[in-house]
């Protein structure tokens, strides 16, 4: 039998087959190590369900709910700031991008520091901006827009210097050397090149910011979560339930919804 | 006929790099002559041409383009001289989202002002030569289709369109057949030649095709290591000029032994 093993041809080198190995003896490591420093119980889950079940169906639904209207403006309040930041930020993001690329601003200096600036702003979630900005400006939705708005800059402004970079080069050595200057090589090749790239990553950002207004709602910043925090917090949870339900229908449109733009922008 | 283009001792070293890319090259070229360049890749066929336009700052040496040394100019000076010279890429480099017709008018940016260029408002004469080009280049029923959506030869076409509508006095053809399929290789080729012919353009190509440059240019010059070492008649090119240029025995340089031997 061994001798067989060894005649085997081997369609990778040991190395490599090695490295794999030496990969998953590291992960089962991590996971054993992580599992025993939280103290987290797999089957402990598994028994406690009984209680996690009764707390779902008779605390939590079913849903019952009167000031519909109240969760109707909160909605549509969450929808704005979602909009409004990724609009005010769409437009930051892309004057900034120019100045980001080596292939279009040519001063290195400023590219290092715009992409660091927007490195620092979106590696800080908007959650934690949120916490600084309602300690600051206090409670309210434009607090919200803010907090959404830093962050979402940062993120634009570091996917619009991808898109750039990724049409710029092809494109404007082409228009260069036809004596075109950099304003018209940017109107009429980078920026029509750029756009599906630009449209995509907006629309993602609407949606990641619709769900991070949720979130940002429960530490003051205005909308559907401050409504969603405040029935939790008076343990009123059939309410609660009715504006989870209604948030993750508003999150799903507003996926299919983008979706869509999608498809009919990129064509 | 006079010198369109003149390189007098030009030197190219990209920083970091120790081995100089071009050097010493010095070569003219005539009104209307069609000069094929070749050589082994890597031996700085694309940087010679980079250097023409100044896409690529030749580090030494003189470059005088209808009698007016470019390697002076300023920057503004630059882009009103580069206008003269068309540039066409193995990739085409054409914007694929829009028009064929777009794509075309970018040839005329750089006689625009800057606000009509940045708006996109082309004169309706440079439209109308515009179709005239398309039409002579079998082209003119894809002028609305987006450039995406054409074949490698028609791309290649429609770079070859921008590139004249810039009124050239020289084309530079970055190996513009080597992403095609032999048959729009063949059409291509002969486009550029011909378009160059009746216009009176001169034409620098970069080719990898020794068979190729022999056919459709009148001049060759073989590159290696960045050095000039074959600077003649397309006709004239021997075996042993072959073996300079690429550093091989022939017996090494012919792929299914169909190239007729000069």
């Amino acid at each position: 039998m061994h001798k067989k093993e060894a005649d085997k041809i081997a369609v990778a080198s040991k190395e490599s087959k090695r490295v794999m190995n030496i990969f998953l003896v590291v992960l089962a490591v991590l996971f054993i190590g992580a599992t025993a420093f939280s103290k987290f119980n797999p089957f402990e889950m598994l028994a406690t369900q009984g209680e996690f079940w009764r707390f779902i169906t008779q605390d939590f639904l079913l849903p019952k709910f009167k000031n519909w209207g109240t969760l109707w403006d909160s909605i549509a309040e969450t929808i704005a700031m979602a909009v409004g930041s990724t609009g005010v930020s769409a437009v930051i993001a892309f004057l900034l991008a120019f100045l980001g690329t080596s292939s279009i601003c040519r001063l290195k200096s400023v590219n290092y520091v715009v992409r660091m600036v927007a490195s620092v702003l979106r590696n800080i979630p908007a959650l934690v901006w949120a916490f600084i900005l309602v300690a600051a400006f206090g409670i309210g939705t434009e607090t919200g827009v803010i907090a959404l708005c830093v962050s979402t800059v940062g993120f634009l402004t570091r996917s619009f210097i991808e898109t750039l970079d990724e049409v710029a080069g092809e494109n404007m050595e082409a228009l260069k050397s036809t004596g075109a200057g950099i304003l018209p090589v940017i109107s009429q090749s980078i920026l029509p090149a750029a756009l599906p790239g630009f449209i995509a990553w907006f629309l993602y950002c609407i949606e990641t910011n619709i769900r991070a207004s949720t979130i940002l709602g429960m530490v003051g910043a205005g909308g559907i979560g401050l409504l969603m925090n405040g029935y939790i917090k008076q343990y009123n949870y059939h309410a609660a339930s009715t504006v989870i339900i209604v948030v993750a229908v508003v999150i799903i449109g507003v996926n299919i919804l983008t979706e869509y733009l999608r498809k009919i922008t990129l064509k | 006929m006079e010198n369109i283009l003149e390189l007098k001792n030009v030197s190219k070293t990209y920083s970091g790099n120790d081995a100089p890319s071009l050097q010493n090259v010095e070569f003219s070229v005539k009104e209307g002559e069609i000069i094929g360049v070749i050589g082994p890749s890597g031996a700085g066929k694309s940087t010679l041409l980079r250097c023409i336009n100044r896409l690529v700052e030749p580090s030494e040496g003189q470059i005088y383009l209808e009698n007016k040394e470019i390697t002076k100019m300023n920057h503004k000076q630059m882009k009103y001289a580069r206008r003269r010279v068309g540039m066409i890429f193995q990739h085409y480099n054409l914007v694929g989202r829009l028009t064929v017709m777009q794509n075309v008018m970018h040839g005329r940016l750089g006689y625009m002002s800057t606000a009509d260029a940045i708006f996109g408002n082309y004169s309706e004469v440079d439209k109308r030569h515009a179709l005239e080009l398309l039409e002579m280049t079998g082209l003119k029923e894809f002028r609305y289709h987006k450039a995406n959506d054409l074949s490698g030869g028609q791309k290649q076409r429609v770079g070859i369109v921008r590139a004249l509508m810039q009124e050239p006095c020289i084309l530079l053809c970055d190996e513009p057949i080597a992403s095609l399929d032999p048959a729009s290789a063949r059409v291509v080729m002969e486009l550029i030649r011909d378009l160059c012919r009746e216009k009176q353009i001169a034409c620098i190509v970069n080719l990898h095709q020794v068979d190729v440059a022999m056919e459709y240019t009148d001049r060759i010059i073989g590159m290696n290591s960045g050095k000039v070492v074959y600077n003649g008649g397309s006709k004239e090119l021997s075996g042993e000029d072959l073996e300079r240029i690429y550093g091989k025995p022939m017996g090494e340089l012919i792929v299914g032994g169909e190239r007729a031997n000069a």
